[in-house]
């Protein structure tokens, strides 16, 4: 604020004083060598020390052209190796965040002074209030003072001119004169003003006109680039904090004294992270206790050669913001010729690292033809400073290769020169892989938005110089829009600027927007109008979004019109992609434009005063687990299709709605769990069947062990899993429905097999695959061999056959009998007369009829117990028996609780 | 060999059950020495592949039902193994080209040159041409029944094909014409029963007459289904009980239960339940455009008259739209939400008309 204020104040002066000059300059020109004495006197004062060290670029700011081709020829060539420039004007560039000194405010009128605070007792002075409300204070002197001054300076040009021209001087006027000529002024200037812009406006037509023919134009962007430091528009705290960087360089490349500066508090600021301090007072000093601490935690500026500790500035943000263009400034401006190396360029370890020899590590200087030259030809010499655009994109080696050239050390000789001259790195992504070793090593500066007020004024002026016609409201849309993206902007002007009269209906496409699903989502539930910003949102994250509006829109629908028509939409979106991306017809993809409109059009049904609760679909309803879920029971349906003989294969979707549903109904006979020699021969047909059945389609049992230890045998293919639905957990919210609604699914259904009687088909399984084994061996050992075995029917282990091979395999038949609890089990239900149907804990599930059974039984339980009593029982009891001889067909002996329980005091008197 | 189905299939022509006529025709086809490419097609459960069967060994007697599994893989031109299982004979070969996906291409040019341009060895005594049976030919792709129509008329003098296929309305024009198109029609009830009854028969059971015409109605004329209905009548009660309850699928049972959700209450709320509901019959592998049919003759059971036409052309619309689409899940959801749209409508006028 204080240099625009300057600026502003010194602006109008100069116009002034530039008016005054064109009046006559015949005087002036008569007085010309004492006019150069002074402003050759003053320059290292006055002038801002940009344009002192840059005087090829166009001074930008309001010199009069005369004043300025004067000052050049008088000024020494600029050669900062050389000490050409006085020293207090080197000084002055070194710090450019030091303002000049107060009293040269009115060049002309030394006399004058204004102050900022109140001056000092005792003089008069009167108060001034600009029309921003900052409020200085001139002190006035009495006039024989001032008239002694105007004596002295009698041959300056102002007192020439004060001479000539009677009564100029602003004092020297009533003050309705000085008003009336104020408003002359005014219109002069307006009716200047309106002229140039007219001109301007006919040269722009005249340009429009003529460019659709041949004449290629320079793009705004680099047409506008800026000149000079002061034209920056980037955040003015990183652009001191590089510009004092490379400042620190001077002392090593120009020789000049090292500077014991106070590190600009910018530079911490600018590291950090983000450049936001709150409003609120505490705040502020917790932030300038940070700052403190991190001033005090700050490397040493200097390393012992004399270069600065950071030999890398490392800038990096988003696009747009002017890196690129702060490094070149800011270099030049401190007396370097840049070199960039950018990614258009061949960035193989190899040329990386010439150029790093031949630019930064070498001590010499660079030839800068001509440009640094007064036009005179002879080329000026001037040290290189290499700046590496876009270095997140260089291939890792070649960022190794600096890295190592920083860690090089300076005395040694050899390869490995050090760095002699600064590097500047510019990058977007400060955070990529390739970086990693030269982040610590380099001073890191981001470079946040620049202020919107400065962007919009500058856009502004574009506009005017262009001649086109922008308001400041539409300006500052356009750089809301554009999100602080500088070149972007830019761009987008000179679009509309060409694209004539109707621009403002055009459509300037938005790069990437960086707004989350979420907060897209949430607008296209709200009823907050929407921009087209959104409508690109869409776009992009077309697929995700679909998904996301479908999880939500039931919450948000408030009738099922609605709500159908968002289905409608959302299943028109999906038709429009499957012909884009099917590629069944070639010129489909065209249609994809269209997919988001079908998304925003579902916010006519949707949008509400509120947002519903917005929810991200959890991931067993994406598409994609659906699709894992379907894919998983689709591989069991392979297993049991690769499984199934060769002549009774069938395709999946019969498998699927026909085979599978009542195979697994077929499966579950009506069994008892019993021993299969107590069967029926009915029963024992029932069971031959069934394992034959399981056999012949590749099913078969397996002990699987539940999370609480126990064992369950399930079915191997599990078919289960393929056939059998679970009513949905989450959707079920009046409970009534929802267990009249599972009753009534499972009424037909039948429990599933008990464990005991699993058990007891899986043995069966695994005797009769072996007796097939058998045959098939023996059949192939030879055609004389019974071939009864075979045929001898499931149920064989029971019959007593007298061969050897088979009492074999009833051993091994009888060591495949999987757990002994499972086995007690089974011989506890066996004395039941019903199967017992347990619950998902192995509790018994009393039915009437089973509880009028269980009373009898249930002093047997005490017994039998582990398996089927509870883990109650377990942890109460201090001592409970089990059967630990597993299972026997051969050996039952009635065993009475009576026995038990003498057991049991037997034990107790002992013990105790 | 154990399920019913399998058990007592016929073997032979002249055993079948039913459309006697027809495989009067084929052994006739047989008879004369050599054959067209046959399209065989019908709903599921109709009998196609025990027809096929029969005419194959009709045509090369009893070796064709020795029967080996056979593992093959094929490179497609982007450099992909596509695996496929075959079934084949010293005759024939038996393949579902529909399940190499994408790649069914491959599967089927490769597979068809291989077995064409191998001559039977003793051409003197078999027949000089083998057969190619294709499955499921409505699921292949547009590319691979292009490049089917070319093999066929290439290795007519080799191989004859016989395609196997629900409906023709997905194989291409110049499939069908270069096809003799049979027809396998769905048994009747009556026929389903007959069958049912002699299966029972044979199996030494004796099954009631109206629990047989109840399985046959349940099975929806699918004679596999009905079979396989009654194995699980038997399992569940021995003997039968004319009263005994018909197991249907979980899917069915399911599907009606969803059916029956909708037509409770149509609300955006019933709508979420609803599509957890799709989401697992999906999920099961259960056909989108068969939960579509099912939902549709479920809701239509219960609509009123005046309703039902618009149920019907909305039915057909969304089932049409959900084959042109990829998910199915928007389109079954959005047929539910039209439906409850206009279920609602149709109630609330019914209401006010009544006041």
């Amino acid at each position: 604020m204080d240099d625009e204020e300057f600026d502003r104040l010194l602006e109008d002066e100069l116009e002034l004083l530039r008016e005054m000059e064109e009046a006559d300059v015949a005087i002036a020109a008569s007085s010309s060598a004492s006019a150069k004495e002074t402003t050759a006197e003053a320059g290292g004062q006055r002038k801002r020390p940009i344009e002192s060290v840059d005087p090829s670029s166009s001074s930008s700011t309001c010199l009069s052209n005369s004043i300025e081709q004067q000052q050049t020829v008088k000024r020494p060539r600029i050669d900062p190796i050389s000490e050409a420039l006085p020293q207090q004007q080197k000084s002055n560039s070194a710090l450019p965040e030091q303002s000049p000194p107060k009293s040269i405010q009115k060049p002309a009128e030394p006399a004058w002074r204004y102050h900022r605070t109140v001056p000092t007792v005792g003089k008069e002075f009167c108060s001034v209030t600009g029309s921003q409300g900052q409020r200085i204070y001139l002190s006035i002197r009495d006039a024989a003072a001032f008239e002694n001054v105007l004596d002295a300076s009698a041959d300056q040009p102002i007192g020439a001119a004060k001479r000539t021209l009677e009564g100029y001087s602003l004092l020297g006027k009533k003050g309705g004169e000085l008003r009336d000529q104020a408003v002359a002024e005014n219109r002069r200037r307006q009716q200047r003003l309106n002229a140039w812009r007219a001109t301007a406006t006919a040269t722009a037509a005249a340009d429009r006109s003529t460019k659709s023919s041949a004449t290629p134009t320079e793009l705004w962007v680099s047409k506008y680039s800026p000149k000079s430091y002061m034209d920056l528009l980037s955040d003015e705290a990183t652009n001191r904090a590089l510009l004092h960087w490379l400042k620190s360089w001077d002392h090593s490349v120009f020789g000049r004294p090292r500077r014991q500066s106070v590190i600009p508090a910018a530079a911490a600021v600018a590291v950090g992270e983000d450049d936001d301090n709150g409003d609120g007072r505490q705040q502020r000093r917790q932030f300038k206790q940070q700052e403190a601490e991190a001033r005090e935690n700050q490397p040493p500026e200097y390393d012992d050669s004399g270069r600065p500790f950071f030999k890398v500035a490392l800038l990096w943000g988003p696009p747009g913001r002017g890196k690129t263009t702060l490094a070149h400034t800011a270099a030049r401006q401190c007396g370097y010729n840049v070199v960039e190396m950018n990614a258009s360029d061949d960035r193989s370890v190899d040329q990386f690292r010439a150029r790093l020899d031949a630019v930064a590590r070498s001590r010499g200087s660079v030839r800068l033809g001509g440009v640094g030259g007064d036009g005179d030809g002879s080329p000026s010499l001037v040290p290189g400073c290499l700046v590496l655009d876009e270095i997140d994109g260089a291939p890792a080696p070649a960022v190794d290769a600096l890295v190592a050239c920083l860690k090089a050390a300076p005395k040694k000789r050899g390869n490995q020169r050090p760095l002699m001259r600064p590097v500047i790195c510019v990058c977007n992504d400060p955070f990529v892989p390739a970086l990693r070793h030269l982040r610590p090593l380099a001073l890191q500066l981001r470079l946040p938005d620049p202020p919107q007020a400065g962007l919009v004024n500058r856009l502004l002026e574009v506009c005017r110089a262009e001649g086109l016609p922008g308001d400041r409201l539409a300006v500052a849309g356009l750089a809301t829009r554009h999100g602080g993206d500088l070149r972007s902007c830019l761009q987008a002007l000179q679009f509309m600027g060409e694209a004539g009269p109707d621009a403002s209906h055009s459509v300037v496409g938005l790069r990437d927007t960086g707004e989350s699903l979420m907060s897209i989502l949430g607008r296209l539930f709200s009823r907050q109008p929407l921009d087209s910003s959104v409508l690109a949102a869409c776009s992009e994250s077309d697929e995700r979004l679909a998904e996301c509006l479908h999880h939500n829109y039931p919450l948000a629908a408030r009738d099922t019109k609605r709500a159908a028509a968002v289905a409608d939409w959302l299943r028109f979106h999906d038709i429009l992609g499957a012909v884009c991306f099917s590629g069944r017809q070639n010129d489909a993809f065209a249609l994809a434009k269209y997919a988001p409109f079908a998304l925003l059009a579902c916010r006519h049904q949707l949008a509400g005063r509120r947002a519903p609760r917005l929810s991200l679909p959890p991931p067993e309803l994406r598409g994609l687990a659906l699709q894992q879920l379907q894919s998983q029971r689709a591989g069991i349906a392979k297993g049991v299709q690769t499984d199934l003989p060769p002549a009774c294969r069938i395709g999946r979707d019969c498998l699927v709605l026909d085979l599978a549903p009542c195979l697994l109904d077929i499966l579950q006979p009506s069994l008892r769990p019993v021993s299969t020699h107590l069967y029926t021969a009915k029963e024992r047909r029932d069971l031959a069947t069934l394992v034959d059945c399981m056999i012949c389609y590749g099913l078969h049992y397996t002990q699987q062990r539940l999370p609480d230890g126990q064992m369950q045998f399930a079915l191997e293919p599990p078919l289960d899993q393929l056939v059998r639905f679970s009513e949905p957990p989450a959707a079920a919210p009046p409970a009534a429905t929802t267990t009249t609604s599972t009753t009534s699914t499972s009424a037909g259904r039948r429990p599933p097999l008990s464990g005991a009687v699993k058990q007891l088909v899986a043995r069966e399984l695994q005797a009769e695959r072996l007796r097939r084994a058998d045959a098939a061996a023996a059949a192939r050992l030879g055609p004389s061999a019974p071939t009864s075995a075979s045929t001898t029917g499931a149920s064989a282990p029971a019959k007593s056959t007298s061969t050897p091979e088979r009492r074999r395999l009833a051993d091994t038949v009888r060591g495949l009998a999987p757990s002994a609890a499972a086995t007690a089990s089974a011989v506890a239900s066996a004395s039941a007369p019903a199967p017992v149907v347990r619950d998902f804990f192995g509790r018994p599930i009393s039915t009437p009829a089973a509880a009028a059974a269980a009373a009898p039984a249930a002093a047997e339980k005490l017994s039998t117990s582990a398996a089927s009593a509870g883990p109650k029982s377990l942890l109460n009891d201090r001592i409970w028996f089990r059967f630990n001889e597993g299972f026997s067909n051969a050996v039952r002996r009635p065993v009475r609780v009576r026995t038990f329980h003498n057991l049991l005091d037997a034990y107790q008197k002992s013990g105790s | 060999m154990s399920l019913w189905v399998d058990k007592y299939r016929p073997k032979r022509l002249d055993k079948l059950d039913y459309h006697t006529d027809q495989a009067d025709r084929l052994r006739a086809l047989v008879e004369s020495g050599d054959f067209p490419h046959l399209l065989v097609y019908g709903p599921p459960g109709a009998g196609k592949k025990t027809r096929i069967h029969a005419l194959l060994r009709e045509l090369y007697g009893a070796g064709v039902e020795r029967l080996r599994l056979e593992q093959q893989s094929f490179t497609a031109p982007s450099k992909r193994k596509v695996e496929i299982e075959t079934v084949s004979s010293n005759f024939h070969l038996e393949v579902s080209p529909g399940d190499a996906g994408i790649y069914d291409r491959v599967v089927v040019m490769e597979l068809i040159k291989q077995v064409a341009s191998v001559n039977q060895l003793d051409a003197s005594q078999q027949r000089e041409f083998k057969v190619v049976v294709l499955n499921e030919v409505d699921r292949l792709t547009k590319d691979a029944q292009h490049a089917l129509r070319r093999t066929m008329e290439k290795y007519m003098a080799t191989c004859r094909l016989i395609l196997c296929a629900n409906s023709t309305s997905k194989v291409i024009q110049a499939i069908r014409s270069r096809c003799l198109a049979v027809r396998v029609s769905a048994p009747t009830e009556d026929e389903i029963v007959q069958v049912l009854q002699g299966t029972c028969r044979k199996e030494g059971l004796s099954l009631p007459d109206s629990l047989a015409r109840r399985i046959a109605q349940a099975s929806e004329r699918n004679l596999r289904r009905a079979l396989l209905m009654a194995e699980a009548c038997r399992a569940q009660q021995q003997p039968f009980d004319p009263d005994q309850s018909v197991c249907l699928g979980d899917w069915q049972l399911y599907l009606k239960e969803t059916a029956k959700k909708v037509l409770e209450e149509q609300s955006p709320a019933r709508l979420l339940i609803v599509r957890t509901r799709l989401y697992e019959l999906l999920s099961h592998c259960v056909p989108p455009d068969l939960i579509m049919r099912c939902l549709v003759t479920e809701l239509i059971s219960s609509c009123d008259g005046t309703l039902k036409a618009e149920v019907l052309t909305l039915g057909a619309e969304y089932e049409h739209r959900m084959r042109l689409g990829q998910k199915a899940i928007f389109h079954l959801e959005a047929f539910v939400a039209r439906f409850m749209a206009v279920y609602k409508k149709f109630m609330d006028e019914v209401i006010m008309a009544d006041w």
